[in-house]
């Protein structure tokens, strides 16, 4: 898997937003260092997670590499053209995402009519088609979103983003705004149509549960940067990074038992319009020693057999080293 | 231990008259809160969780009405006191936060000004007096520099400040109960997780009560004595939550559990409830989950008794195991 190239390359990609008072010469506010130096690859046929809580960068990314956002520094290298025309997006909140006023059928088609792909009738037999692949009756073209409940909406979001057969889905929290019998559904569905469509997925989220489930690697943001990835497995059984490790022990989980005092960690993360020194999360390291406050860390191997597993803190790296 | 039962909500039922007749939203609810317990109350949207909570300060919205049931609060049923004795209640004795911290909070307002007006209201306290306790609940629920912050306005805080503020104002009465609904479920992780240590704390100090409301089994387990599950109004399971989530009795409670990701499934299909909640759930005979319970057959569509185990497990299922 490795070996192949990656279906989308992305290389120090910076995009920040000047923050302006209101009015056409609005003072200056600062700015917000929404993605800072971002490096990674998508690799065809897997899914990538992004996790981090919110504010730091996921969905800037996510507009980003869709183009809906330029970018102010770095490059993003698509494998082909048509993968650049054709990534689709699923969104958090199925109510929002879907006109109210336009018919499933149109809703869904959507996609093939802006690529002009088929006549209407061709069109509407593949949305015949995705409906019932996603769970729902072809009869359902016929009505309107209100008529849908929240799981059946994201069922239609996704009929949407698979009818034009791309080759990269972004799902930005597809899960979080349903309810957890529903959330186990469209999981299963998206595991489903990855296997018969061959599709791959960016796969951002804030629950840590859902993620170790459906990713096959995993990138953790804070403040706008990568601060470790790896393969899920690296991630959840093995974090290098104290805010990785932090967050899987904040993450709610049944079976641990009525929460023990003093686990959590200190502080929330820094304003994005004056993220810290050195280390953007020295202020709340547990870990921290004193260089962390002005050296900036890298992204490094943990691990010097193979470059899987990335971790941004140089003293976890060199603790980790000495074991 | 022996238990100091605080609130006894009896055959609780809320109704709407809606236009197309009457909606019975919570039906023959009943259950109990004890000083220094916290009992979680679960279910998917729309299942009853927030009317529940509202019933026990009367808040319920128009239309809707508490039309049957009691709920004594140290032996007097609330529901029989006049409204002025109610508002000696409400916020004081028994308070209550919400998901969203700005719908508590007043914008136009400094956040200690909010505070000390609980005060000022239920006490007989000089202003002055009520900044100073208002400044000392802040630094207590874990706001740095309280004094500088109780004159900031709530726009000025970051998600989880306006949280802790809000649990500020919720405490300052020292109240006996604390209703919490989904109080954690829009902050992050992190954050979230310190709003648990903190009201875990706070219960240790003012042996209060807590009705922990949360969509998120995950998070009830984590706070929660006992454990509630409501679906479509009605009350499905009861136990105590070091038996609910290893030993689940009701098939709703067992479907929900079966469906949440875990490491032994990684990558595979899980276990599904197919369906959704349905809106008129007060419509169906019998038990409301049968719909979309595997378990199901013609008697489930008859009256649906409440049945408890050894262990203190209640469910209202006639399929469950060793029935008392
Ligand atoms: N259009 C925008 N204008 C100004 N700031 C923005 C805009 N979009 C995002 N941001 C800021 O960029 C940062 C990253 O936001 P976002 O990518 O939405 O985070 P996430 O999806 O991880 O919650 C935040 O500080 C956010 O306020
Ligand atoms: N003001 C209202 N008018 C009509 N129906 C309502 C009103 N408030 C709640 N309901 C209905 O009552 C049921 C239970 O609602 P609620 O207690 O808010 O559920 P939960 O908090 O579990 O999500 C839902 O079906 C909801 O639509
Ligand atoms: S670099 Fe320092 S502050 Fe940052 S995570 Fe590592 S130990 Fe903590
Ligand atoms: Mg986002
Ligand atoms: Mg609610």
């Amino acid at each position: 898997m490795s070996t192949a190239e990656p279906l989308l390359e992305i290389n120090n990609l910076v995009k920040h937003f000047n923050l302006r008072s209101p009015g056409l010469f609005g003072k200056s506010r600062g700015t917000v260092h929404a993605l800072n130096d971002i490096s990674l690859n998508i690799r065809e046929g897997e899914t990538l997670a992004v996790v981090g809580e919110s504010g730091c960068g996921k969905s800037t990314l996510a507009r980003v590499i869709t183009e809906l956002y330029q970018t102010d520094g770095g490059e993003i290298s698509y494998q082909s053209h048509t993968l650049r025309k054709n990534i689709q997006m699923i969104f958090q909140d199925p109510y929002a995402s879907l006109n109210p006023r336009l018919t499933i059928g149109d809703i869904v088609a959507e996609p093939l009519v802006i690529q002009k792909t088929g006549n209407a009738v061709e069109r509407q037999n593949k949305v015949a088609t995705m409906l019932e692949r996603v769970g729902l009756q072809q009869s359902d073209a016929a009505r309107y979103p209100h008529q849908f409940s929240g799981g059946q909406r994201q069922r239609i979001a996704i009929a949407r983003a698979i009818i034009s057969e791309p080759e990269l889905i972004i799902a930005d929290e597809p899960l979080s705004a349903l309810d957890v019998s529903i959330q186990s559904q469209i999981l299963n569905l998206l595991i489903m149509l990855k296997k018969e469509q061959q599709l791959t997925y960016l796969f951002i989220s804030h629950d840590l549960a859902s993620v170790a489930h459906i990713a096959d690697r995993v990138i953790v943001m804070y403040l706008g940067q990568i601060i470790e990835s790896g393969d899920s497995a690296q991630i959840f059984d093995n974090p290098g990074h104290p805010y990785t490790q932090a967050l899987i022990l904040a993450a709610p989980a049944i079976g641990k038992g009525k929460r023990q005092k003093g686990v959590s960690i200190r502080g929330e993360a820094a304003s994005p319009l004056s993220p810290p020194s050195g280390c953007c999360y020295h202020p709340r390291c547990p870990k921290m020693a004193d260089s962390c406050a002005f050296e900036v860390p890298k992204l490094e191997s943990i691990d010097q057999s193979d470059d899987s597993h990335l971790v941004a803190c140089p003293i976890m790296l060199k603790s980790h080293i000495q074991l | 231990m022996t238990s100091t039962r605080l609130l006894d909500v009896k055959e609780l039922e809320v109704t709407f008259r809606l236009d197309d007749g009457l909606f019975r939203a919570v039906s023959d609810l009943s259950f109990s809160l004890e000083a220094g317990k916290t009992l979680g109350l679960v279910g998917e949207s729309g299942s009853g969780k927030s009317l529940t909570a509202l019933s026990l300060l009367r808040l319920i919205p128009k239309p809707g009405i508490i039309s049957k049931g009691e709920i004594y609060f140290k032996g007097e049923n609330l529901l029989a006191l006049p409204d002025e004795q109610m508002r000696t209640i409400r916020g004081n004795k028994i308070s209550m936060i919400f998901q969203e911290p700005m719908t508590a909070l007043n914008p136009v307002l400094t956040i200690g000004a909010q505070i000390a007006e609980a005060l000022l209201i239920h006490t007989e306290i000089s202003p002055e007096e009520a900044h100073q306790k208002a400044v000392d609940m802040l630094g207590h629920v874990g706001i740095p520099d309280a004094a500088a912050r109780a004159l900031d306005y709530p726009h000025n805080l970051s998600g989880g400040m306006r949280q802790r503020a809000v649990i500020a104002m919720a405490l300052i009465c020292e109240p006996e109960i604390l209703i919490a609904d989904e109080a954690t479920t829009a902050l992050d992780t992190t954050v979230q997780a310190q709003i648990l240590d903190l009201l875990i704390d706070l219960q240790q100090e003012f042996n209060m009560a807590i009705l922990f409301i949360s969509h998120n089994l995950g998070v009830v387990s984590e706070i929660a004595d006992d454990v509630m599950v409501m679906y479509g109004g009605r009350l499905m399971e009861s136990s105590p939550a070091s038996h609910i989530f290893s030993a689940p009795q009701h098939p709703y409670t067992k479907g929900l559990l079966s469906t949440l990701p875990r490491p032994e499934l990684r990558g595979q299909l899980l276990p599904t409830i197919e369906g959704s909640v349905p809106t008129r759930y007060d419509q169906l005979d019998g038990c409301r989950f049968a719909p979309r319970c595997t378990e199901a057959s013609d008697e489930c569509l008859g009256d649906i008794p409440i049945y408890q185990n050894a262990m203190g497990q209640q469910a209202a299922c006639i399929k469950v195991d060793d029935k008392i």
